[in-house]
């Protein structure tokens, strides 16, 4: 039957074939519980609201409408913003009454009785269980030393409370971890831009003046859905909106241009477009010696910038000052006093010989020719042309994106290439310029009163390595056991790559404790659960993601069970470690260091006034037009784009043993994928790429176990391109078996048009017991190159074929 | 009065907001929507028409069409089914509909209608959303309402709340200056199966 359908004529088939997948849903529900419970009919007198916000880490953070009727939480929806244009609300933010009350939530404490895993518990007290975890902890302190218990969490929950164990772990000096979740992608951001948490850079309602909206390696249309209208505003008012992609997804269809890309080669494009900008001329010279370190004079001796104390007597503020060449000076002058910056050059300053940190960009781009580019990520010439021209003349021009371009190793190098393209098109600190990414500037909040000030802290270790710590014992060529994780909002084992690897590593750990509302997979695999109050239980104060405000949150019922708050469950915790008297006394005191921060003194905000008002804006222009780096001024230490970087470090997660060669990171530097590129000779073995969608009914894996979602998606899926799936024989409703040598799952396949010849998808998010068979985390591979710890889940090679049920 | 809808699907991301949005204030049991997403041409919900890279992809979402002359009032023997004179709402009367499902055969937007063949069920013990929906009964026809219980108070239907892509519109047909008229005088639009002569409520922008 022809599946085609004109606009106009719309078949009975077509209906009845969703009707059926929606009508299947019921007989897959394996974790819906009590189907047959009638709906009490409602008396409807007894309602009241409470304004409140969803947190999951899609970071859209949308305010809820909470109606609460006979003392049950019984819809939230869409509450009104400050500012009305970030109104938002999805399907997931719709079903947190299915989330409250659903039979996955952790009642009261458990200690694990069979195997790891096994999911067999008994039901322990609070006394009990806070007793045991800290007698524990302080044999654990005595016998391998405080930094031995690590405190891991990541960004389930995006408001302030639950980080109040952060505390706990600093005065304990116990250790903590840094997320490898998305890390290329916020760590070279905030070193080169300045960016805060999770790509913080301009305002998305800022896009609204962008007349170029470049979209490399973002589904944001799923992804970033909250934010994708105003991208669609843009258009509506002649911006023209490019997806780059391998596939083609709604985003794509919503954009003005789809252009497929080699997997993993987004790097060797920016790297291409960029000499290309430079040879035609179009390099913005006055944005790059004003508001990028381009012009600092490099030592060539040593890669390391020349700096004003080693040239001549100065103050100690001005010693630390990179120099510049000043053309009308004729001589080399601190970068902030200069009047006539020379962008190239080479110059004998005494016995130092310098070039301009330009002067080596050009040279390394130099290779990257147009067609050394198109071959390597597939863009035809005229193509890559024509996206440079878009984006230096047809500005304001922005790069719209999240962090597909993390997930392959070299992707922070990725990102240094877009941030060092946008630079030299000189498209930054006007409205509709800049970097439009997963988060926004200002909305991640700080509290400096969190770390102890008198005790040695433990390591900050990044959550990709904590694997091979274990399993080596050591740390940077130290000893280093690790006797205990406590992990809240961070379900690591389904999340992590190589899970296998991680289930391994749990099971080498003494004492696992999971705080958490509902058993999700990590739960299971913990020794002691403690049970966390769900968001609509608690008051709280949160930041608003990608909608720029800080709010006031209401709680709507009493925590449910034996549930406790984070905060309550860290004062239990600090008792019975004896820091009862350090401990923050009640959620005000804890609150308060966060309204100490600059960005709340300079806005003005107090938490009374934040108790008042319930939501209060972190900008200034009414219309929530907010570039970032307003007029070029980054959030950098220097105040510039930091296209050349020195010197090597880390912030997610400190140094361990890896050796890295500092000349490699100095410049943007092609550095391919490790496993996809499509010459490695494992794609004898294993022909395709194994990537992820985000899924739409899920965020990350949060809202699992909401019915209404599971009804819409019983269970997870395989996406392939229709000749791939034909070459294995396979049809669209088979069930097949990916694998590699890391793993298999089980999916269901679906046939997906846009789905590139060569790539497999899987819409993420799925737990332990979900699948059919295996997982889908265990196929991803925790290789990771030296300069950047990070899980990078499209990297990686699988086959598919049919699945032959045993 | 005569309320319609208006969905453009130059917005419409197919993101199931408003999907859930009506699950969720009508309290529907296991099994049933009354407003769906669709996918019109791919093989599969989220696939693209065409061969890759050369695809396009369109969502829409569809419910009761209200239409100005339904196909399932003609056929209820009972008189279940009716037409509000007042909004123009096609209502549905729990208590007198027999389970025959004649209006399901008759209404050519198959999909549209659901039937509760056994009790309805639900994961929770209490109903969600608004107390005023009617209980949902086994045996019986439902469907979208165009939320009576909050049109009648003036409100905004649970699926008109808050719209991700903003492609959803509600309002009056009758009144020139409702945003729904104004869009369907100013940009162009089509309707669902024309040729079956319903007369739908519901516009969509091309």
């Amino acid at each position: 039957m022809s599946e085609e359908k004109t606009r106009r004529d719309i078949s009975r088939r077509g209906f009845l074939k969703t009707t059926a997948a929606v009508v299947g849903a019921a007989a897959m529900g394996a974790t819906l519980a009590g189907c047959g419970k009638e709906g009490v009919a409602a008396s409807g007198n007894n309602e009241h609201f409470v304004v409140n916000n969803c947190r999951g880490n899609c970071v859209s953070v949308c305010r809820l409408k909470c109606k609460v009727r006979d003392g049950y939480l019984v819809q939230t929806e869409m509450q009104e913003q400050v500012l009305p244009a970030y109104n938002r609300v999805c399907s997931k933010g719709l079903s947190h009454p299915q989330r409250t009350y659903s039979d996955q939530r952790v009642k009261y404490p458990l200690r694990r009785v069979g195997e790891r895993g096994s999911d067999q518990w008994e039901r322990i007290s609070w006394e009990d269980a806070i007793s045991e975890i800290t007698t524990k902890w302080k044999q654990y302190q005595e016998e391998s030393g405080s930094p031995s218990i690590v405190f891991s969490s990541a960004t389930g929950c995006l408001s302030t409370s639950p980080n109040v164990y952060q505390h706990l772990q600093s005065m304990m000096g116990a250790s903590k971890t840094s997320i490898s979740y998305d890390a290329a992608g916020i760590e070279e951001g905030i070193k080169v831009v300045g960016s805060g948490l999770s790509m913080s850079a301009s305002w998305h309602a800022d896009m609204h003046n962008a007349k170029t909206i470049l979209m490399p390696g973002s589904n944001a249309a799923i992804s970033m859905v909250q934010s994708f209208h105003f991208a669609l505003e843009a258009k509506d008012a002649g911006a023209t909106l490019i997806h780059i992609d391998p596939n083609y997804t709604i985003t794509s269809e919503k954009c003005s241009v789809h252009i497929p890309i080699v997997p993993g080669t987004d790097c060797a494009m920016f790297m291409g477009l960029t000499n290309y900008v430079i040879q035609q001329g179009w390099a913005d010279e006055s944005f790059l010696k004003a508001h990028t370190n381009a012009p600092y004079l490099v030592n060539k001796a040593t890669g390391f910038f020349v700096r004003a104390g080693e040239l001549y007597a100065t103050t100690e503020e001005e010693a630390s000052v990179a120099c510049v060449w000043d053309a009308a000076a004729g001589k080399a002058v601190p970068a902030t006093s200069a009047t006539d910056t020379a962008l190239e050059g080479e110059y004998t300053i005494g016995d130092i010989e310098a070039i301009t940190a330009y002067e080596l960009l050009k040279e390394r781009l130099s290779e990257w020719t147009l067609e050394k580019t198109s071959e390597i990520c597939g863009i035809p010439v005229e193509k890559l042309e024509w996206i440079a021209d878009q984006y230096v003349h047809h500005g304001p021009s922005c790069v719209f994106t999240g962090y597909g371009l993390d997930h392959y190793n070299g992707g922070h190098m990725t990102y240094r290439a877009m941030f060092t393209f946008t630079g030299v098109c000189g498209q930054w600190g006007q409205s509709g310029m800049g970097i439009v990414g997963a988060s926004t500037s200002n909305s991640s909040l700080s509290n400096a009163r969190m770390v102890a000030k008198d005790v040695p802290q433990g390591k900050n270790l990044a959550v990709a390595k904590l694997y091979e710590i274990a399993e080596r014992g050591t740390f940077n060529e130290q000893p280093f056991p690790i006797r205990s994780m406590f992990i809240w909002m961070h379900n690591y084992v389904p999340n992590v790559a190589d899970r296998q690897r991680a289930i391994r590593f749990l099971n080498s750990v003494d004492l696992v404790v999971v705080a958490d509302f509902n058993m999700c997979e990590t739960a299971r695999y913990a020794d002691i659960v403690l049970p966390v109050a769900g968001w609509y239980e608690i008051e709280e104060v949160g930041h608003g993601g990608t909608a720029p405000f800080v709010n006031y949150l209401e709680k709507a019922i009493d925590p449910l069970y034996e549930s406790k708050s984070d905060f309550e469950i860290y004062k239990l915790l600090c008792e019975g470690m004896g820091l009862g008297d350090k401990a923050f006394v009640d959620l005000d005191d804890f609150w308060s260091g966060y309204f100490e921060s600059p960005v709340m003194t300079g806005l003005g905000i107090t938490l009374e006034r934040l108790k008042e008002e319930k939501s209060i804006y972190l900008g200034t222009d009414p219309d929530g037009f907010d570039p970032y780096a307003p007029e070029g001024k980054f959030n950098t230490r220097d105040g510039r784009m930091g296209i050349y970087q020195e010197a090597h470090f880390r912030i997610f997660g400190e140094q361990d043993f890896e050796v890295v060669d500092p000349d490699r990171n100095r410049l943007v530097t092609w550095m391919p994928p490790n496993e996809v590129m499509p010459d490695n000779p494992l794609r004898e073995k294993y022909p395709l790429v194994y990537m992820s969608f985000r899924n739409r009914y899920r965020t990350h894996t949060q809202f699992w176990d909401c019915a209404w979602l599971k009804e819409i998606a019983p269970e997870p899926t395989l996406w392939l391109n229709p000749d791939d799936a034909a070459a294995r024989g396979i049809q669209g409703g088979d069930y097949v078996r990916a694998y590699n040598d890391r793993g298999f799952v089980v999916l269901r396949a679906e046939i997906n048009n846009g789905v590139m010849p060569g790539v497999v998808v899987y819409p993420k998010g799925w737990q332990e017991g979900e699948h059919k068979a295996g997982h889908i985390s265990d196929l991803t591979s925790s290789y990771f190159i030296p300069e950047m710890y990070n899980c990078y889940y499209f990297d990686n090679l699988c086959e598919v074929e049919k699945y032959q049920e045993a | 009065m005569r309320y319609g809808m208006v969905i453009d699907m130059g917005r419409c991301l197919g993101c199931h907001t408003c999907e859930v949005a009506c699950k969720s204030t009508n309290n529907l049991p296991e099994g049933i929507f009354w407003n769906r997403v669709y996918n019109d041409g791919g093989p599969s919900l989220d696939s693209p028409t065409g061969t890759w890279p050369n695809n396009s992809m369109s969502y829409y979402t569809m419910s009761c069409q209200h239409c100005e002359n339904p196909a399932c009032v003609k056929v209820c023997p009972v008189g279940a089914t009716y037409k509000d004179p007042e909004t123009g709402v096609v209502r549905q009367d729990y208590d007198k509909c027999i389970g025959c499902r004649m209006c399901m055969a008759a209404c050519p937007y198959t999909g549209v209608r659901s039937f509760n063949w056994e009790d309805p069920k639900y994961v929770l013990a209490f109903a969600t959303g608004d107390a005023e929906v009617p209980a949902h009964q086994k045996h019986t026809v439902e469907k979208c309402t165009f939320c009576y219980q909050r049109i009648s108070k003036g409100e905004t239907p649970g699926c008109m709340v808050l719209c991700p892509g903003r492609a959803r519109y509600f309002g009056d047909l009758d009144d020139p200056n409702s945003e729904v008229s104004q869009l369907i005088a100013t940009r162009e639009w089509k309707r669902l199966l024309p040729e079956k002569g319903t007369n739908p409520s519901v516009y969509y922008l091309v």
